[in-house]
């Protein structure tokens, strides 16, 4: 008979209970080892309830609830799926959502045991929670993720990063002061093609990296939102959906449709941006460093924006080249003195066509591999390591999309200094470095 | 066809401005700006469209126009103007405005709604006079404004702060007082440093964690600007305050403030089994260069809990330094479970060739885990010396047996070409299980220049011990880059050779190499003088993976010299039809008659039987029926009708029932009574959901995805069930979803698309709502008129889509087209009616049986 997860977890127990007896049953013995937490324990196959990591979901819109139960982009079955997740607690600031996902996870265990908030600090607060699931929009990813590192939960959050560059420094920041596991949520860096695609190219398989094509589409994001006032649903609690963003009167549209307005993002600079661009730094060894000079288009000779590193490799966005050089334009193209690679979500291909066929030697770089992202993240818990897409990389790989942004905004190439991180000498520039948030949420 | 992006960034912004200019004609930033007085948020934002690029112009130009563009959007936010306009002022001056701008910024931020937006652009104007401005204001503003103008003042490390914050800091919002704290404590000097610290100490456990994480910020910034005194102060309040979160983080301040000392804080942390400062131990340890730090760890490691060994050899696997730790070699070689797992894995990440020893062995008498695990790592040790070294233990006759084997199969994986020559030379030699692991290693990675040395080794084995031969050959050819690399030597090996086994060993290979000179060469050797090689070709020639043989195959079964060579022609061909589930029903049956009149014997009718079974159309299941009372094959006609049925009952209810009711109340099997029952009863369970659907063909087009096929028009769209190869679907392939019609059960993969068909018959014209569900986007179509599209991605799930939809008297047709991006791929459909129940008297038949009516 098929094992299905409601007969495994139909009568859990939780991971808090068992420390409880343990401890209890420890009394007077002054030897007995601390206890260790669920996060530090079990690895692969079948896991024992105690050993579980418990989880809670922050933020279950569209990809947020893919998480829970599984989705196109994300793992088959989601944490509700995996026998070493115990889901104990959904939040959003939508009723209907939260209500949702909390069926859906009650309906994977057979119980009614899923508890709901509309504020995550009140979920941060469960001593129980190992850790936390942050699909929120971006405009909250930063501050939810430093609330959670405090709180000492381990972090998976969804892309992109922040909002801005300032907000991405101060996650990392704290996510290495609170020694927390973080993994963004870039499940590309769990994709074996372009894992395989960069791997091709830091091993020369393509001779020397000279250019990065991004195929990153859409139109430049630096739109405010002018929509008119319309009455705030009562599902809604529409000043938690706002957070650290300025307020301004609700509109059913901008809600639905907040990626378009730079107050809650990037566009899609930062949404598909964070995944390709976060390949291009993987591929051409830029991971922890950034550009020295970005340079927007400027309907002269700068056709496309175009970044230039130290190391004399360019990226620029050009969907409309990869989509001429590349069986699927939503992706990234390397190019090098001897060949090209062409990566996206389903597939690869080479230039010269056998180099699909290369197996990576023992004497050649190999990247951080993992089964998925998910997977990935929960190893990392356990044994205190980190993922492959920790927020050192993370933080690096958003700061590209928000330093094209700003050049974009400023209509000027921008000079930016990789080692400090900071703007050379631009005033207008660092204007846009971070922003105001509104009370009293702060970094 | 390629997806395309074409929308060129550079030409859209380009030719945005161009549009906005042409529409703005003469209008400026002195006519544009004022106007903006009454503006309210509206659809129309080309009013503040015009004036961003205004703003944008006048920052580039800088100088008076950027003033001046300055003074006329102050001078809104300082007049009556909507709430809305004033906001929209506030964040074009963060570009543009200066010290002129101040006093009506901090006017503005009186107005608590404003004030985010006004200290947003007072951030970003430098100079004293901002923050004379706001401490002038400061008595004056509510509350929530002064919060706004005294956390700009600390931004700004105005020492004068330090007093509303500490005031805020101590009230009773939480949230306002771990703002503060954070505030205080990015303001330098001591005044701040000691408020702060009082506070914390004296503060409850509700407030500490807030003013302790400001604790953390402050010792940060005073480390990074070289105050490691004071920071060390910090860092040993925050450790005394039993609060592990920020135990720990004042673990890594400590550690970074003093090196020197920093091994043994790091080393007893580790040791705090599963606490927060362990992990903080083992990130610091991943991180740090201190060689004291890790030869202190490397020495205790021995010593450590399992749990925690596990976690400093994965710390030091991410440092990714090369190092010859004895420590980590003696947990490979003697520790347990994880640990010795998690060892085994850094030695393969951080070891030097020092460890092939300890990994060879536990590559060949580990756990399967750590066999796995060690083979894995012994891959990725760098230097050409552990090439060597598993070249001399594969060579040297006094290895144990398990490790030379080992060694053949890892110097495959590491690709040392310079082994190839000694594993190749080891053919020969009599120890089975070595032969097997050289023949494996160079099936592995062979290159195709070794197949006629390896088809010579392969030949002097005996018949019946070439298995492993055979494989190794066939992968070794299929390596070649042309037809000729691939067959070359085997055809020239097939025409020298004497022996009917070594003619057949080389069709064997030849057959899954492929190609077109292969199956010449196999159709040609149908027609040796040797029966033995012309019925082994036969055999072989049933397994192409193509159609080709199969009218040679029928001409076997029909006229083959000798009964046995008819027989293997007939199940060959029976074989080939079976194999080939895509292809069309009616072709399958047409085929399937073509011999069946030829079929006398009943084990011949079985494997008919079994080939029909898997055709699923009501004339396969009229076709078996012809078998149910034939003697012998009964049983298997039974069974091959209940197949059928699983599939026809929903489309064809009367004559699945005529045939598989009998069967139900009848059989002598009483698992083939219970499926047919099963059968007839499936469309029932659906709950009102439709069961009767034909499936089209699937479509792709190279290099486009499920979003960018929902759009591309294929042929079911427009011949409608003239085309589409259309076949039933089978409904409920998952019990826990009765009413999803599962198309990746017949076709699996990712990026497609296919259309699904069905009939429905209504008693009189009825308006219902036709509740859909789909894997991924869908559109739908009543009577060849689209009525829904939702290109998505999505998991399915009843009442996804609900559209209102017309159904004439008599029979209607719908039509889905459903695409796949990736995972599952289905749909689901019902009607229902103004009731909420599906209305009575509804009939559903398939489009293809309706032709017919």
């Amino acid at each position: 008979m098929k094992e299905t997860a409601v007969s495994k977890l139909s009568n859990p127990v939780s991971r808090r209970s068992l420390i409880k007896t343990a401890a209890a049953a420890a009394i007077g013995a002054a030897s007995f080892p601390t206890v260790v937490p669920a996060r530090a324990l079990g690895r692969g196959g079948h896991t024992a309830p105690s050993n579980r990591i418990v989880l809670g979901h922050i933020g279950v819109g569209g990809q947020g609830t893919q998480h829970v139960v599984g989705g196109p982009w994300t793992q088959k079955g989601g944490m509700t799926g995996r026998d070493d997740v115990q889901v104990v607690a959904i939040c959003d600031v939508n009723q209907g959502r939260r209500d949702n996902a909390r069926h859906l996870v009650n309906d994977r265990y057979g119980n009614s045991d899923c508890a709901v908030y509309n504020d995550f600090r009140d979920l941060l607060a469960r001593k129980d929670v190992d850790a936390v699931l942050i699909a929120t929009g971006e405009r909250w990813h930063p501050l939810i993720s430093m609330a959670a590192a405090r709180a000492g939960k381990d972090i998976y959050c969804e892309k992109p990063t922040s909002v801005t560059i300032a907000e991405a420094q101060a996650l990392r920041q704290t996510v290495r002061d609170y020694g927390i596991v973080f993994q963004q949520g870039t499940q590309q860096r769990s994709s074996y093609s372009f894992r395989f695609a960069c791997e091709l190219v830091l091993n020369g398989y393509i001779g020397q990296l000279k250019e990065v094509v991004v195929g990153v589409a859409g139109g430049p994001t630096y739109k405010q939102c002018t929509l008119p006032s319309q009455p705030v649903p009562s599902y809604l609690d529409y000043d938690m959906w706002l957070g650290p963003a300025p307020w301004r009167p609700y509109n059913a549209d901008m809600v639905g449709g907040w990626m378009a307005y730079r107050d809650f993002s990037g566009g899609e600079m930062t949404n598909w941006g964070a995944h390709h661009w976060d390949m291009a730094q993987w591929g051409s060894g830029n991971q922890l460093s950034g550009p020295t000079l970005i340079v927007p288009p400027n309907g002269k000779d700068v056709k496309v924006l175009t970044y230039h590193f130290k190391n004399g490799v360019t990226y620029t966005r050009d969907p409309d080249r990869t989509a001429r050089e590349s069986p699927d334009g939503n992706g990234v193209l390397f190019v090098g003195t001897k060949g090209k690679v062409a990566v996206w979500r389903y597939d690869l291909k080479t230039w010269p066509e056998n180099l699909k066929q290369v197996k990576i030697g023992p004497n050649e770089i190999h990247l951080h591999s993992a089964e998925n992202h998910h997977t990935d993240w929960l190893n990392a818990i356990r044994t205190r390591s980190r993922p492959g897409a920790d927020i050192a990389i993370s933080a690096r790989s958003i700061t590209i999309s928000h330093l094209g942004n700003i050049a974009y905004e400023l209509g000027r190439p921008v000079h930016w200094n990789p080692d400090t991180e900071t703007f050379v000498n631009d005033p207008d520039a660092d204007r846009l470095f971070a922003r105001s948030m509104r009370s009293p949420w702060h970094l | 066809m390629k997806r395309h992006y074409r929308y060129s960034i550079a030409a859209g912004l380009t030719a945005g401005l161009a549009a906005i200019t042409c529409a703005a004609g003469a209008q400026t930033p002195d006519a544009d700006i004022p106007q903006l007085k009454s503006f309210v948020f509206q659809k129309d934002g080309s009013l503040v469209d015009r004036i961003g690029l205004e703003t944008a112009s006048a920052r580039r130009t800088g100088g008076s126009a950027k003033a001046h563009v300055a003074a006329l959007l102050a001078s809104v936010v300082a007049s009556d103007a909507t709430f809305d306009a004033k906001e929209f002022a506030c964040r074009q001056l963060v570009f543009v405005a200066g010290p002129t701008e101040v006093k009506t910024l901090v006017a503005a931020a009186k107005d608590p709604a404003l004030a985010q937006y006004a200290v947003g652009v007072l951030a970003n104007i430098p100079g004293k006079a901002v923050n004379d401005a706001v401490i002038a204001a400061l008595p004056t503003l509510p509350t929530d404004s002064q919060f706004y103008l005294v956390k700009l003042l600390a931004e700004r490390n105005d020492a004068r702060a330090a007093a509303t914050l500490t005031y805020f800091m101590m009230g009773a919002n939480l949230e306002r007082a771990s703002s503060a704290a954070a505030s205080l404590a990015r303001i330098s000097g001591p005044s701040a440093h000691e408020v702060l610290v009082a506070a914390f100490k004296a503060s409850d456990e509700k407030r500490k964690p807030g003013l302790g994480a400001a604790l953390i910020l402050r010792a940060g910034r005073l480390a990074a600007a070289g105050n490691s005194a004071d920071a060390a102060q910090l860092y040993s309040i925050c450790d005394a305050s039993g609060l592990p979160m920020l135990r720990a983080a004042a673990l890594r301040g400590r550690a970074a403030s003093n090196p020197s000392g920093s091994a043994s804080l790091v080393l007893a942390a580790l040791k705090e089994n599963g606490t927060p400062r362990q992990s903080m131990a083992a990130d610091i340890l991943r991180t740090s260069s201190n060689p004291t730090l890790r030869s202190q760890v490397g020495a205790a490691l021995p010593a450590l809990t399992p749990h925690t060994q596990t976690i400093v050899l994965k710390a030091l696997e991410d440092q990714g330094e090369r190092a010859d730790w004895p420590g980590i070699r003696g947990l490979a070689s003697n520790g347990t479970g994880e640990v010795k797992l998690a060892a085994i894995e850094a030695l393969g990440k951080i070891s030097t060739p020092s460890a092939l020893p300890v990994l060879l062995k536990s590559a060949a008498s580990g756990s399967a885990a750590e066999k796995l695990a060690a083979q894995d790592s012994i891959c990725r040790l760098r230097g050409a010396e552990v090439d060597a070294g598993l070249r001399a233990a594969l060579l040297n006759g006094s290895t144990p047996g398990a490790i030379r084997q080992i060694s053949a199969g890892l110097l495959a994986r590491r690709r040392a070409v310079s082994a190839f020559g000694d594993i190749s030379s080891l053919l020969g030699t009599k120890d089975e299980k070595l032969r097997a692991a050289c023949y494996a290693a160079l099936r592995d990675s062979g290159p195709a220049s070794l197949l006629p040395t390896v088809l010579a080794h392969a030949l002097t084995l005996p018949a019946d011990a070439r298995d492993n031969a055979i494989e190794a050959c066939v992968e070794i050819a299929r390596r070649g880059t042309t037809e000729a690399e691939r067959t070359g030597p085997l055809l020239t090996a097939l025409d020298a050779a004497k022996q009917p086994a070594d003619k057949l060993t080389l069709l064997t290979v030849l057959n899954q190499v492929g190609g077109l000179r292969a199956l010449m060469a196999l159709k040609k050797a149908y027609s040796s003088p040797t029966i033995e090689v012309r019925e082994g070709a036969l055999a072989l020639l049933s397994e192409w993976p193509t159609e080709e043989p199969l009218e040679l195959l029928l001409k076997a079964a029909k006229s083959g010299l000798t009964p046995r060579t008819k027989a293997i022609g007939l199940r060959g061909y029976l074989k080939m039809i079976a194999a080939n589930e895509q292809r069309a029903p009616e072709k399958t049956l047409a085929l399937l008659n073509s011999i069946a009149p030829e079929v006398t014997r009943p084990e011949d009718k079985r494997q008919i039987l079994s080939a029909i079974a898997k055709v699923h159309s009501i004339d396969a299941l009229r076709f078996v029926s012809g078998y149910l009372k034939q003697d012998g094959v009964q049983s298997e006609a039974e069974s091959a009708a209940v197949e059928i049925g699983r599939t026809t009952a929903s489309a064809f209810p009367d004559e699945t029932a005529a045939i598989l009711g009998p069967i139900a109340s009848s059989s002598s099997d009483d698992a083939v009574k219970a499926a047919a029952s099963a059968a007839l009863a499936a469309p029932a369970k659906a709950a009102g959901f439709i069961t009767a659907w034909e499936l089209s063909a699937q479509y792709t087009r190279d290099g486009a995805d499920y979003k960018t096929l929902f759009d591309v028009v294929f042929p079911p769209e427009t011949a409608g069930s003239a085309a589409g190869n259309w076949r039933l679907m089978t409904p409920i392939t998952n019990a826990e979803q009765p009413w999803l019609m599962d198309i990746l059960a017949v076709y699996p993969g990712e990026q497609k698309v296919a259309y699904m068909q069905t009939a429905v018959n209504a008693p009189a014209d009825l308006d219902v709502t036709l509740d859909l569900g789909s894997d991924d986007g869908i559109k739908a179509w009543v009577n060849g008129a689209l009525v829904l599209t939702d290109n998505t991605a999505r998991a399915a799930a009843p009442g996804e889509e609900k559209v209102q939809i017309h159904l004439k008297q008599g029979w209607n047709t719908l039509m889905l087209k459903v695409t796949q991006n990736v995972m599952g791929w289905g749909a689901c459909a019902r009607l229902i009616g103004a009731d909420g129940n599906t209305p009575a008297g509804l009939k559903y038949s398939v489009p293809s049986a309706n032709k017919a009516r």
